[in-house]
């Protein structure tokens, strides 16, 4: 029996399928992430699971207990939303006991804990601060510690970081992470960035159309995407049907290849590498285009009229390849993704 | 949000709907359906004999007259008034505002009294301006008196109207305009005007229907001797000698149904504003 | 951000024009005080000499603090009763019924529409005791009457403060962290719109002691208010009558002041 146990939950609105059929298991301490193309209902599931919206039907199990018919200050759950929704006429202080307040506890008991939280979430100098005084990154700090002060079963994150500037998203990312693993809650976290969904979860569900398209963790989803639909999202894959795997590789598998773009070698003339046909793949392409994309260079190829990209380690001692240069490639076939 | 709460919530909002009914809507369904009652029953006749008497046909003229300069000349005075404000700081916009509030609500008696003071046949004002050789005499008690004091009411209520507006005209569109070099002439008559404009027409029209329904005020000033809707409704309600209150009735729910056009035009200009 | 360049004041014509506009607001105001305490001004500019004579006159005068006192029990009364009906169908219709949100919009605008003659024709013929009821003559046909009248003026600054603030979201985190709707509504939607309800007390107030048809044709001399008894002494001596409209202004100004002060005062604080 998994701490968060959802079975066949669906939601129509207006006629049309919001989610389908869904079923996802989450273990205690686990950060899973929800992650999926803009509309493809993982909001709205978000939602239900805090209890905001009604599905049609399903279960919803947390800690053992059913709570697909509570009340959402009935379920345990904890959530920070994408814009936050500070109180705007309380401080932070005031945000965070608002909450304690409602569970009757005793003031004393309420201040020391408001206390703790603001500590740890490095925001002393700013207690008595209101919400229109803080910066973004603050904001979010103060959601976060609304939710996590009631000390929630489960806490659910709607796209936290998506109205915060790069910088202070990759901070904060690694700061969540560090304090999941600190406290040991149990989160699940919604947002359409791909790199977010890698770099935090624990384990991934990729959303596609109100279905879950594959489930499992970063490195499974990453390395082997279930279908064209998922390796379109996760990885910037070279998606190749067998017609076009046959005119570049004279070779003609039975499905599609997905191959990303790191998996690509350029063989260099000068040592030649002696694998046996089968293990790997060649074929020569021109350099049309070259990407700095900071540690990693992005090559924009073309092996006859076909495009591919090739992503290599931006080693400070290597040369660019000059545009309109030819080169030889290698794949290897335990590189290949078949989907 | 349940249906449980909803109920709940409307709870909260009966007790204006109860009052709103009893105490605003109730009385104009009174008076519409008096206007229609005379001893033989039901009928039109009272309408009929407003519409055909040029008496009274003058009395819409003229009220119609006097609030639609008094409010033209009210958004006039108030556009460049609030944009000026608009510069200064935020104390002085209260206190400005304040004043503009508490001086939109200086009707009747008291404003009357004061204007006669200061414009009557020797008040301070005409004095000076006879003195100055401006005027030969001026006569407060009559159209043009009413104008004056219509418009200090006026131009004071459509500050307060127009100036939360006036925040659409962000810095940043004025300097836009700069830079592509617009004069400030060309900047109001492409862009700070067809902005304002939903806000201006709103505002006049507000104002105009203010001034048409404006009693206290106009009999104060000049009892029954000029020739306003307003006055000649209270005439006949109460009055001694012309007492007829069907014939007021009738007179008012005229008055409702030529004001309920421009504000409900009014109405769906704002909605198109916050849309 | 530059407003243009900011002039020095003495050459500003900005502070000129609005220096110059607060002065014609204030000009009626300062008239009639002056003639509550010129001894004699006729046929000239200014009074001849000033005396408190007549101040002490009115303030002597049984009527006149009846007057006063019925004003300030009508004006006061009128102001709690509006703040408490209108206030939380507002809140409830923009948070929880759109439908009635919509409505409400058009019928605070009513009154404009529909003009307080028209409205007093109609409260005379319906609550003069023909159908049981007898409000006429009582302090609570003003007080009731005058909701309608200034509920447009809790409508649109509570309503502006609304929608500053995103209140969907809001209520669902209250709801997240374990609050009632009633909770919510009473530790953060209303604390957020304290600004427009003090407009819109303000305003009230303003309305209900500056009233006369109501106060006049519906009441009359069973409850004089300060307006009515203005009414009355107009026959007589403007001296006196010049004293009457100045308390009035002065009570006006006073509340007005207090409490927008008290308004910037809180937001200085923030």
């Amino acid at each position: 029996m998994s701490f968060v146990e959802m079975r066949g939950l669906t939601k129509r609105f207006d006629g049309v399928m919001v989610f389908d059929s869904i079923d996802l298991d989450i273990e205690q301490g686990e950060m899973c992430v929800l992650v999926g193309p803009s509309g493809c209902g993982k909001t709205t599931l978000l939602r239900s699971i805090a209890g905001l919206v009604q599905p049609d039907a399903g279960t919803l199990l947390l800690a053992g207990r059913d709570i697909i018919s509570l009340q959402p200050k009935d379920r345990g759950i904890g959530m920070v939303m994408q814009h936050y929704a500070l109180f705007p006429n309380m401080t932070i202080e005031q945000n965070l006991a608002f909450g304690l307040q409602q569970k009757r506890l005793e003031k004393t008991e309420i201040r020391r804990r408001v206390g703790a939280m603001v500590e740890l979430m490095g925001l002393k100098e700013r207690a008595k601060a209101r919400p229109q005084q803080l910066s973004g990154g603050q904001k979010q700090r103060v959601a976060l510690a609304r939710a996590l002060v009631l000390e929630p079963h489960l806490l659910l994150l709607d796209e936290p970081m998506s109205a915060l500037d790069a910088q202070i998203r990759k901070r904060l990312r690694d700061e969540l992470k560090r304090l999941q693993r600190e406290l040991g809650f149990t989160a699940v976290m919604v947002t359409h960035d791909q790199e977010e969904a890698l770099v935090i979860g624990d384990r991934i569900a990729v959303m596609q159309s109100g279905k879950l398209a594959q489930i499992g963790s970063p490195h499974d989803i990453y390395g082997r995407p279930a279908s064209e639909a998922v390796a379109a999202f996760i990885g910037d894959f070279n998606i190749l049907p067998p017609p076009t795997i046959e005119r570049i590789f004279n070779h003609r598998p039975a499905t599609s290849w997905a191959v990303h773009p790191e998996a690509l070698d350029i063989i260099d003339p000068a040592n030649g590498n002696g694998d046996a046909p089968t293990t790997a793949f060649e074929t020569s392409v021109i350099v049309s285009g070259v990407k700095l994309l900071g540690a990693v260079v992005r090559y924009s190829l073309q092996a006859g009229s076909v495009p591919l990209k090739m992503d290599v380690l931006n080693r400070p001692s290597a040369s660019l390849l000059p545009i309109g240069s030819a080169v030889r490639i290698r794949l290897h076939a335990a590189d290949i993704r078949e989907i | 949000m349940n249906s449980k709460t909803r109920a709940l919530a409307f709870l909260f909002a009966v007790p204006l709907l109860l009052i709103l009914f009893l105490f605003e809507v109730a009385p104009l369904l009174a008076v519409a359906w008096n206007s229609l009652q005379s001893d033989d029953g039901m009928t039109l006749s009272h309408y009929v004999e407003i519409l055909s008497s040029g008496f009274h046909r003058n009395a819409f003229q003229t009220s119609f007259l006097i609030s639609a300069v008094t409010s033209i000349i009210g958004v006039g005075l108030a556009l460049p008034i609030a944009n000026l404000l608009r510069t200064m700081p935020g104390n002085l916009q209260q206190v400005v505002l304040t004043y503009s509030n508490i001086g939109s609500n200086f009707t009747g008696f008291p404003l009357a009294f004061a204007f006669i003071i200061m414009f009557g046949l020797s008040g301070s004002f005409t004095l000076l301006l006879a003195k100055a050789g401006l005027i030969d005499q001026f006569n407060i008690y009559s159209t043009g008196g009413l104008v004056l004091v219509y418009a200090y009411l006026q131009v004071q209520l459509a500050v307060l109207l127009l100036f939360p507006s006036l925040g659409a005209l962000t810095p940043e569109i004025e300097e836009s305009a700069a830079l592509v070099g617009a004069s400030r002439l060309a900047f109001w008559w492409r862009v700070g005007l067809p902005i304002l404009a939903p806000s201006l027409i709103g505002s006049f029209i507000l104002l105009f229907a203010n001034a048409m329904g404006t009693y206290a005020t106009a009999f104060a000033l000049v009892g029954g001797n000029a020739n306003l809707v307003t006055l000649r409704i209270g005439e006949l309600a109460a009055g001694d000698v012309f007492s007829d209150p069907q014939l007021a009735d009738a007179l008012a729910t005229l008055l409702v149904l030529v004001l309920t056009v421009p504000v409900v035009v009014e109405q769906t200009l704002l909605r198109r504003r916050y849309a | 951000m530059s407003r243009t360049l900011r002039k020095p004041i003495l050459g500003n014509p900005a502070w000129l024009i609005i220096g110059v506009f607060v002065v014609l607001q204030l000009l009626p105001v300062a008239a009639v005080a002056l003639n509550a305490f010129a001894t004699d001004w006729n046929g000239t500019v200014l009074p001849s000499g000033f005396t408190t004579d007549w101040a002490l006159r009115i303030f002597a005068d049984p009527r006149f603090d009846q007057a006063l006192v019925h004003s300030l029990v009508i004006a006061f009364g009128a102001t709690v009763v509006s703040a408490l009906v209108t206030v939380p169908a507002i809140l409830v219709g923009h948070c929880y019924l759109p439908l009635l949100d919509r409505w409400l919009g058009a019928l605070v605008i009513l009154p404009y529409a529909v003009p307080g003659v028209v409205l007093a024709l109609g409260l005379l013929r319906i609550y003069s005791g023909q159908y049981g009821i007898q409000l006429n003559g009582t302090p609570l046909i003003l007080i009731f009457g005058y909701v309608p009248l200034g509920a447009s003026f809790y409508y649109v600054p509570i309503k502006n403060n609304l929608r500053a603030i995103t209140v969907k979201d809001i209520i669902e985190a209250g709801y997240l962290v374990g609050a009632s709707d009633l909770a919510i509504m009473v530790r953060v939607i209303l604390p957020s719109v304290l600004r427009g309800l003090a407009i819109g007390l303000v305003m009230n107030f303003t309305l209900a002691i500056s009233e006369f048809v109501y106060a006049n044709l519906l009441v009359g001399g069973l409850y004089p208010t300060l307006q009515v008894f203005m009414n009355v002494l107009r026959e007589g001596s403007g001296r006196l009558t010049s004293v009457v409209v100045t308390v009035y202004f002065i009570i006006v100004w006073a509340l007005s002041t207090a409490v927008i002060a008290a308004l910037t005062e809180r937001k200085d604080k923030k």
